[in-house]
């Protein structure tokens, strides 16, 4: 079990390292509903299921849709509809 | 000598060069400046500018990892501070928390301290968070709902395009993923709303996974399948329903609890699902508000409408 959370801690490093690094703006979104991920797993392992829970529908689910959103409204994705 | 890739990006990154702001950012760094400088420095000799910008980017970059460097210092000073995790003698003086673990069972009725604290003993706190959550939204709908004066008939036209083009492109795909998901999601959210005092869980969590679940009904369904069942009247009456249900309570806890009246609401058999007093409907209030506010945040961003 220690292992994996030093697993989960370095995962979060290196999402938040790769998040900023990432020049292409859907990949940085994914990245970042990974680190909620692993963050939601760590809380569980924390023994704080509440925290756990409410991260993995706001910070994962929500804010994921949120950000998608955004970056819809800015004509982001080539080739569909949303294209300028 | 050939500087290595990841330093060269870690430049770009500093100087805030990324392909969404493609201005350059010795631009960005100028428009930042005074404009008493700004003079000075195109007046003089073209060398002597293109040297002094260097200097000046340098500064910056400097001062960037300098600031950067000294705010980090000062988060890992305040977490050794932190007492250990774990450790038997944290804060043994503190009454407040013996208080709520030893008595917050008889007191409140929850079998999930979590949220006794969260919604009965912190109870104002977090009403106030539901008023936050209220304005947000509120003032998501004044900034961004489309009525006639703010489009044009071209802006109307090409939602109009977006939504047919959206009806005839039906993702078939998503459609059938989504009938076979919605009820499962709803029932967990309803679950995790309903069990918030007996189990880990909420108001706030249940009602995000019920809002995430209207905006996977609008997006697999297609553009105005929720606004059948959910239009403008109907959200208003909830959003503003559950706020005032939520007021009301915990209005009546306060004024109870500082008077040291006899609470009328039963707090039955802790364990059970009717029990708990006010934490059930208030789980609910916060439920309806969070689903609701979220649901509106996807549509008005997106849309510009219910």
């Amino acid at each position: 079990m220690i292992a994996l959370e030093y697993l989960l801690l370095i995962g979060l490093i290196v999402c938040a390292v790769a998040a900023n690094f990432t020049r292409n703006l859907l990949p940085t979104i994914l990245i970042y509903a990974t680190f909620g991920t692993m963050l939601s797993v760590i809380w569980l392992l924390l023994k704080a299921p509440d925290l756990a829970i409410t991260e993995a529908a706001v910070g994962v689910g929500i804010d994921t849709i949120l950000f998608l959103l955004a970056i819809r409204s800015m004509r982001h994705f080539v080739g569909t509809g949303d294209e300028k | 000598m050939k500087t290595p890739v990841w330093y060269q990006k870690l430049l770009r990154w500093t100087e805030g060069d990324s392909p969404v702001l493609p201005e350059p950012a010795a631009h960005r760094e100028q428009t930042r400046e005074p404009a008493a400088e700004e003079s000075a420095y195109e007046s003089g000799p073209g060398l002597l500018s293109a040297s002094a910008g260097r200097v000046r980017n340098v500064l910056l970059r400097v001062i960037t990892i300098a600031s950067c460097a000294v705010f980090l210092l000062i988060m890992l000073a305040t977490v050794a501070y932190l007492p250990r995790f774990g450790d038997a003698d944290n804060a043994p003086e503190n009454e407040t928390s013996r208080r709520y673990i030893e008595q917050g069972m008889q007191e409140v009725g929850a079998t999930n301290l979590v949220t006794n604290i969260i919604l009965v003993y912190r109870g104002f706190d977090t009403y106030g968070e539901s008023c936050v959550l209220f304005l947000g939204a509120t003032a998501v709908i004044m900034l961004l709902a489309v009525d006639a004066k703010n489009t044009t008939e071209e802006d109307r036209r090409v939602l109009a395009r977006s939504d047919a083009l959206d009806r005839e492109n039906r993702n078939q795909i998503l459609g059938h993923i989504t009938t076979i998901l919605m009820p499962v999601i709803l029932l967990y959210g309803l679950y995790i709303l309903c069990n918030g005092h007996l189990s880990p869980g909420g108001g706030f969590a249940g009602g995000s996974i019920l809002g995430g679940a209207l905006i996977l009904c609008e997006n697999g369904y297609g553009v105005g399948k929720v606004h059948s069942f959910f239009g403008h009247r109907i959200y208003h009456v909830v959003k503003v329903g559950a706020l005032i249900l939520y007021a009301v309570l915990i209005c009546y806890t306060i004024y109870v609890g500082a008077n040291g009246l006899p609470n009328v609401i039963p707090l039955g058999k802790p364990g059970s699902i009717l029990s708990a007093g006010i934490i059930l409907p208030i789980n609910v209030a916060v439920g309806l508000e969070v689903a609701c506010t979220m649901y509106a945040f996807y549509t008005y961003f997106g849309r510009g409408d219910l």
